[in-house]
């Protein structure tokens, strides 16, 4: 979409007579004009070269020519900016460059304008007058007219939508213009207006004539001082589509702002521009300006709140630089907000935004930098360095920053400071003292210092004094680290760790000054610092990468071998630097080799040999010389059986802090290897198999291991392998009345058990031994009363035996089960039980959490007692009253013989709350309705009805059914009826009832009746038939007819127009009965019996029957 | 088609309900299209969102089906919010198993508001607040519900149940803030508390409050909501009469005299599964005579405004709430039900 359109722009600045003022801003602001019309998202108008200082004659003929060539099509905008002159009877004339001040008539009359205007055959023609006076324009000497100016304007163009022919004038008839330093405030407003989309009021992405006056009646009315602008039309609505939003059409807040996230998301620069991120669209416009700043706040927060996890970082910081940094910003004059918005917007075209942005927010630029953008601006060099100075931005080379770990545990020593929540090194050494210095000499070549601490040196002194305060052991590798280090090395460290601390900021978007700033460093270098650092390049060759990779590894010989054998030009910068210490590193570690190599003691190489491996990992031949120097093998290597497992002892040699340690072996055939063993280590002089195999034979040895070398291996000094035979365990026996049940577990290795069986009297003779393959056996052959002892042991292949393991089992007598229980509640709070007494023993009813064993499971009294609680024990009667318990569980029946406890029935119990209150039941028609106070715990409960000469009916419910349902409803016969309300609960496998509430309902027999004329009878003769489903009795029954056009409610609602006493009605029969109907009377509306004594359920017949029949007397 | 945004309520035009990633990506990437719906957005997350121009998320298949605006009203204290909610909750535990329909919030966020309210009424039995007015700061989101009905004829209804307040029709500049959704509505569910009538002594509990004093009664709340409805397909050319059906609803009926509950059709229970005629019939003719009988000045209003009107009598909570508690017997509605199901066979949702 565009605007096809024709733009003539005159301005007159000079004036050949000095009669008239030289005005300052009319080229200016022609030509900036020009440029908003051209532009292809705001109109693509088509403007000619701006027509500049034209004389009368000139400015005529332009005018013709542009009238005469604009096209049907098209929207003709004309902007003419002069002096307005006024003649002695009002007229007003446009001044040109030979105008005569005093003489209006040298200049163009405006009438004449309006002349051509009128002979115009565009229809969409928009003049804009930025002149003194300019309202009189088209109005002759009278007072302007504000209103559409039909007669003076019409030509007959085409009527509709989007055509007309429209001035706008920047002043009224006795208004003067004016001109602020850079523009007109006319036109001032018409560029930004239509340049920034503000224009657009309704945000519909098109600009009307009457929008356009709109925004300039508000904003020029803020303008200092203050300017009424005019608009005259010669149709009130027009529409003119003279321009497009750039913007394009506004849409809803949240979805613009969605947007912008999703953006800043990928580059958070977004909001670098102060319009965007506060969606300010004008930021002259102070009302919007506070409202589109209060939206984003609120907005911002409703973010947070709803924990949008994609752009919650990046609204935390447009909070948290809401906080610091603009929050305040809004609170200051409009100029000063609009001057920040506006110079916030990213503008390419101009060196000064493009110097800013490259500068910022460092305020530093390279030489090489700028000069390319001066030559791309084509700006001298005094020209960039005065822009330079205004706007505070230095020339620098961005500082070299330590880019590789000055030494190699760098890395490692930084790791654990951070963890330590320390900053760096002067943190560590200085402590406290260090918490709120400033640091210099973090970056260039200044030396070391802290402002508030003169005295502070990084040097071996320091650290020292610094390791002899710290007790915290985490530290300690560090302080060992440092102690190695030169006080070069210890600044070169901490230039390190400032650079990475800087970097680390830089990729994860983060403050960099701010973080520099708190980690110490003074402004200036923090500034250098981040400044550097956003100018290293991102992407760093492979070289560097490798080089770095075997830093952090600890392979500094690979490091070294691989850059020492580059030809020198060709190392690249890193390598270069690293050569030196990688050179000195190399060169220590492989002297330390050596000198342990002379040595005769283990002792005396080991520490060298660690160090060397501390300071190059993969040094050559430090194996070879470590393996000339193995541990000593342990003494006195002794093994013991301990119940299912081993213990391996020895006798440690050499120094405990050596780094020493065991490993354990393992064999089970004399000719088979020794294999290592996950055996427990304990003191460094024993171990533990714990999970050996059992039943063979199993020999065992001890090695001692330093690194990777290690000691002979050493065996017991006899020699003889261990056997290991476990016992079963959880040995039990039970008896049921007729046999003993045996049943053990058994080590997975055992063969078979052998059981033996005693009596108590002959313990010395076994009555039986007998061997199994598995884990029970059932000992038919057992007579009563008489106490047994079983045997067990473990039998192993090459016929080893375990330790016997033994249970004894008394054969008491036990009793049957019981085979029924019943439990209910009695009343509130008592349950009333029953069940049949068994033949012989006692019965005990018990109460238990959990469910009881099977029905005929025996136990010894003890057993039983840990799981069950007896609560009434009974030898004659088959039923009790108990106290309700105060938890769920199970009742059960237990038959006590002797100590033999015999499980019978059981039920589960269940505790149901009461039903207490009003049972409330109301005859509804054919139906009743049955409602109680329902207790909270409650989930379900049980209607009985027992109507009288009917069956009992039961009815469950729940407590969702009875609240949606509204009550419970049943059908209802009319006869009376006792109801009951029970609650019920119900366990696994059973359900109890407990106390409910009862009522009785008297009869109240439902009859029915009809009413309609008697076809048969005399005219207006009316028939009633009354029908009972059961035999019934009515005391009175009465008609009441109605002429109002409302149903009678009740008898007194109408004229009694028949009745009977007394009326029997036999059960399925019909009485029927008529009456006459007073024929001078008005016919009736309705016609309703009413049973005025309440004794019985009348029920109508059908209301849209009534309704026609009546409604067609 | 043009789609009535439950959140901004305006008609908007298919297209301008563009197509979104879910929230849980965070990336919002809000897009186009006309029909086709784009099958990932573009970063390649699955579209499943629908939005309206206003940013607000629409309930999953709103937009291609539309949704029916349902409108509560009624004076000061007539005991909308209360109604609404057991409404619902009847609608979803009784009526849609016997009407074989389904019946449930369309969105999480009706589901959250919808519990709330049902939460503190059943489970904690205390009595609903009363809805604060509407503001233009403050806009009334509705309760959506959707309702599908299988089988052959298969169909998906949207509800969109505004609860007006009481203040909301208080006066007519109150009246402008729900004129947005009245004037999209397909049916009205019109309240009328009798104890806000002159009814003497036919309420059982004649100490039961009053209308409150300084609020409209009945006839003028009736008044503020007719004005915004749409009028009939021939309304341009000459008056006629408003073709949304409006359920008059005669709440508290438990309230009513013993007298009055004899013989009374709107103290029987209705029937679900199969509507009887004469019942309805029946029911209709006692509240229009009741409401006559009281002197109410509403049916000739109705009559000359609107083309289809109901009477209906309903009790949500089945007694008087006690000290601001529902009282020990529960909530036990009685036929709340009927006006919303007479209004879905009018608009043909279940027809």
């Amino acid at each position: 979409m565009a605007i096809d359109g024709r733009a003539l722009l005159v301005a007159v600045e000079e004036f050949d007579s000095g009669s008239l003022s030289r005005l300052r801003t009319p080229i200016s602001d022609a030509d900036q004009l020009a440029e908003v019309l051209r532009r292809e998202d705001v109109g693509r108008y088509q403007v000619d070269a701006v027509v500049t200082n034209p004389d009368r004659r000139t400015l005529v003929e332009r005018l013709h020519e542009f009238f005469d060539e604009v096209r049907d099509n098209e929207v003709a905008l004309v902007h003419i900016a002069t002096h307005g002159l006024v003649d002695a009877q009002g007229n007003l004339y446009l001044a040109t460059s030979d105008s005569v001040g005093g003489v209006p008539n040298t200049a163009l009359s405006a009438a004449d304008l309006a002349g051509y205007v009128r002979a115009c055959r565009c229809p969409r023609v928009l003049v804009i007058l930025d002149c003194c006076y300019s309202a009189r324009a088209l109005i002759g000497s009278m007072e302007p007219r504000e209103k559409p100016i039909k007669d003076e304007l019409r030509s007959g163009a085409a009527e509709g939508s989007g055509s007309g022919k429209v001035i706008i004038a920047s002043s009224f008839a006795r208004g003067r213009a004016y001109e602020n330093d850079d523009a007109s405030v006319l036109t001032g407003h018409l560029i930004t207006g239509l340049s920034s989309g503000s224009a657009d009021l309704n945000g519909d992405g098109v600009v009307t004539a009457e929008e356009m006056f709109s925004y300039l009646e508000d904003a020029m009315s803020r303008s200092d001082p203050p300017q009424a602008p005019r608009m005259l039309a010669d149709i009130v609505e027009l529409g003119i589509r003279i321009a497009l939003n750039p913007q394009g059409p506004r849409r809803s807040l949240e979805v613009r702002y969605r947007e912008l996230l999703g953006q800043a998301s990928g580059d958070p620069r977004v909001f670098d521009d102060l319009g965007r991120r506060y969606l300010i669209d004008d930021p002259f416009n102070l009302a919007e300006v506070r409202e589109r700043v209060a939206w984003t706040v609120a907005y911002w927060a409703n973010l947070a709140r709803g924990s949008e996890l994609g752009h919650l970082r990046i609204v935390r910081r447009l909070q948290r630089d809401h906080e610091e940094k603009y929050a305040d910003l809004f609170t200051q004059p409009i100029e000063v907000i609009a001057h920040a918005i506006e110079s916030s917007r990213p503008r390419s075209d101009d060196l000064r935004s493009e110097l800013r942005r490259k500068a910022e927010p460092w305020r530093m630029i390279a030489r090489a930098d700028a000069d390319s953008l001066r030559r791309r601006y084509r700006a001298t060099t005094e020209e960039l360095e005065a822009l330079c100075r205004e706007l505070g931005i230095e020339f620098r080379e961005p500082d070299r920053l330590v880019a590789l770990p000055p030494v190699a545990g760098a890395p490692a020593m930084h790791r654990i400071l951070e963890r330590n929540r320390l900053r760096h090194v002067v943190d560590l050494i200085w402590a406290a003292d260090a918490q709120d210095c400033r640091i210099v000499g973090a970056v260039g070549e200044e030396p070391f210092g802290v402002v508030e601490h003169p005295g502070f040196q990084l040097d071996q002194a320091a650290v020292a004094a610094g390791a002899s305060r710290s007790e915290d052991p985490a530290l300690r590798p560090v302080w060992t680290e440092l102690r190695l280090l030169t006080p070069a090395e210890l600044v070169a460290l901490l230039r390190w760790q400032i650079a990475e601390i800087a970097r680390s900021a830089n990729r994860s978007r983060a403050d960099v000054l701010s973080v520099l700033l708190d980690a110490g460093v003074i402004d200036a270098e923090a500034r250098r610092v981040g400044y550097a650092v956003s100018r290293e390049p991102r992407s760093r060759d492979r070289r560097f990468d490798e080089l770095r990779h075997d830093l952090d590894a600890g392979r500094l010989y690979s490091a070294h071998r691989r850059v020492a054998g580059r030809p020198g030009k060709s190392r690249t910068k890193e390598e270069a630097e690293a050569l030196p210490w990688l050179q000195r590193r190399v060169l220590l570690a492989e002297q330390l080799r050596e000198s342990a190599r002379e040595q005769a003691e283990a002792r005396a190489a080991w520490p060298l040999l660690d160090h060397a491996r501390d300071l190059v990992s993969d040094l050559p031949e430090l194996d070879d010389v470590a393996r000339r120097f193995p541990p000593e093998a342990p003494g006195d290597v002794t093994v013991h059986v301990r119940g299912a497992g081993v213990e391996i002892r020895w006798r440690r040699t050499g120094d405990a802090d050596a780094g020493v340690r065991y490993r354990v072996g393992r064999k089970s055939g004399p000719a088979a290897e020794f294999m290592e063993i996950p055996a427990r280590v304990e003191d460094g002089c024993r171990a533990y198999d714990d999970d050996p195999p059992a039943g063979r034979p199993l020999w065992y040895c001890v090695t001692a291991e330093r690194g990777f070398v290690a000691s002979e291996t050493i065996e017991p000094a006899a020699g003889e392998p261990v056997h290991l035979y476990p016992p079963v365990h959880d040995l039990q026996a039970a008896y049921d009345g007729s046999r003993v049940t045996v049943s053990w577990s058994m080590h997975p290795d055992a063969r078979s058990v052998i059981i033996r069986r005693l009596t108590r009297h002959s313990a010395a003779v076994a009555e039986f031994e007998v061997e199994i393959r598995g884990d029970g056996y059932a000992d038919d052959g057992v007579e009563e009363e008489r106490t047994y002892l079983y045997e067990v042991s473990a039998l192993y292949h090459g016929d080893g035996m375990s330790d016997v393991v033994s249970a004894e089992i008394v054969t008491d007598p036990i009793g049957e089960p019981v085979s029924d229980l019943a439990v209910a509640y009695a009343r509130a709070g008592w349950l009333s039980v029953q069940a049949r007494r068994p033949n012989a023993g006692s019965l005990v009813i018990a109460f238990a959490e959990r469910e009881p064993p099977p029905v005929g499971t025996v136990v010894r009294g003890s057993a039983f007692l840990d799981v069950a609680e007896p609560l009434v024990t009974t030898a004659v009667s088959d039923r009790v009253e108990l106290a309700e318990p105060d938890r769920g569980g199970w009742f059960c029946a237990v038959t006590v013989v002797g100590d033999n406890y015999t499980y019978g029935a059981r039920t589960q119990f269940v505790r149901i709350p009461v039903i207490s209150g009003r049972l409330v039941v109301r005859r509804r028609g054919d139906r009743m309705q049955v409602c109680w106070p329902w207790p909270p715990e409650l989930v379900q409960a049980e209607v009985v009805t027992r109507p009288d000469g009917g069956p009992e009916q039961r009815h469950a419910v729940t407590r969702a059914a009875y609240q949606n349902e509204g009550g419970v409803w049943l059908p209802s016969t009319g006869a009376a009826v006792s109801v009951e309300v029970q609650p019920v609960g119900s366990g696994r496998r059973a359900r109890l009832t407990g106390i409910g509430l009862s009522t009785r309902l008297a009869a109240r027999p439902v009859v029915r009746y009809t009413i309609a004329p008697d076809p048969a009878g005399a005219p207006y003769s009316v028939a009633v038939t009354v029908t009972a489903e059961y035999a019934a009795s009515v005391a009175r029954l009465v008609a009441v007819a109605s002429a109002r056009s409302h149903q009678p409610i009740e008898e007194s609602d109408g004229a009694v127009v028949w009745s009977h006493d007394d009326l029997e009605l036999s059960a399925g029969e019909s009485s029927r009965f008529t009456f006459t109907w007073a024929q001078a009377a008005p016919g009736p509306a309705w016609i309703r019996c009413f049973a005025p004594n309440d004794d019985v359920e009348l029920l109508d017949p059908p209301v849209t029957q009534q309704r026609r029949r009546w409604a067609r007397r | 088609m043009m789609v009535f945004c439950p959140y901004c309520r305006r008609r908007r035009a298919e297209g301008e309900i563009r197509f979104r990633c879910h929230a849980d990506y965070g990336c919002a990437a809000v897009q186009g299209g006309r029909f086709s719906r784009p099958a990932v957005c573009v970063r390649g997350h699955p579209i499943l969102d629908r939005v309206c121009a206003c940013g607000e998320r629409l309930p999953t298949g709103y937009a291609s089906h539309g949704g029916s605006v349902v409108a509560v009203v009624g004076a000061v204290g007539a005991g909308k919010t209360t109604y609404l909610t057991v409404l619902v909750r009847v609608m979803r535990e009784v009526v849609a198993g016997r009407l074989g329909v389904t019946f449930g919030a369309a969105d999480d966020d009706s589901d959250r508001r919808y519990r709330e309210l049902e939460n503190q009424l059943y489970d904690e039995g205390r009595a609903l607040p009363g809805t604060q007015a509407e503001t233009r700061r403050n806009p009334r989101r509705p309760l959506i519900f959707k309702l599908e009905r299988g089988g052959r004829q298969r169909r998906t209804t949207f509800l969109l149940f505004y609860d007006t307040a009481g203040d909301d029709l208080e006066d007519e500049a109150h009246a402008q803030h729900v004129a947005a959704y009245l004037s999209v509505a397909r049916g009205m569910i019109f309240l009328v508390d009798p104890s806000h009538l002159d009814v003497g002594t036919d309420l059982a509990d004649t100490s039961r409050s009053g209308r409150p004093t300084g609020v409209p009664g009945p006839r003028d709340v009736l008044e503020y909501a007719t004005r915004p409805l749409p009028l009939g397909r021939r309304g341009m050319r000459r008056r006629t009469r408003i073709q949304v059906p409006v359920a008059v609803t005669l709440t508290k009926v438990d309230a009513l005299a013993e007298s009055l509950k004899r013989q009374s059709a709107i103290h029987r229970p209705g029937s679900f599964e199969h509507p009887d005629p004469d019942d309805r019939a029946a029911v209709h003719e006692q509240v229009r005579a009741l409401l006559h009988r009281w002197n109410s000045g509403l049916e000739e209003r109705l009559s000359i405004n609107y083309e289809t009107v109901g009477y209906f009598g309903v009790s949500p909570l089945g007694a008087a709430l006690e000290g601001g508690l529902v009282p020990d017997d529960g909530v036990r509605p009685h036929r709340v039900a009927d006006p919303l199901l007479w209004i879905l066979d009018r608009i043909g949702a279940i027809r």
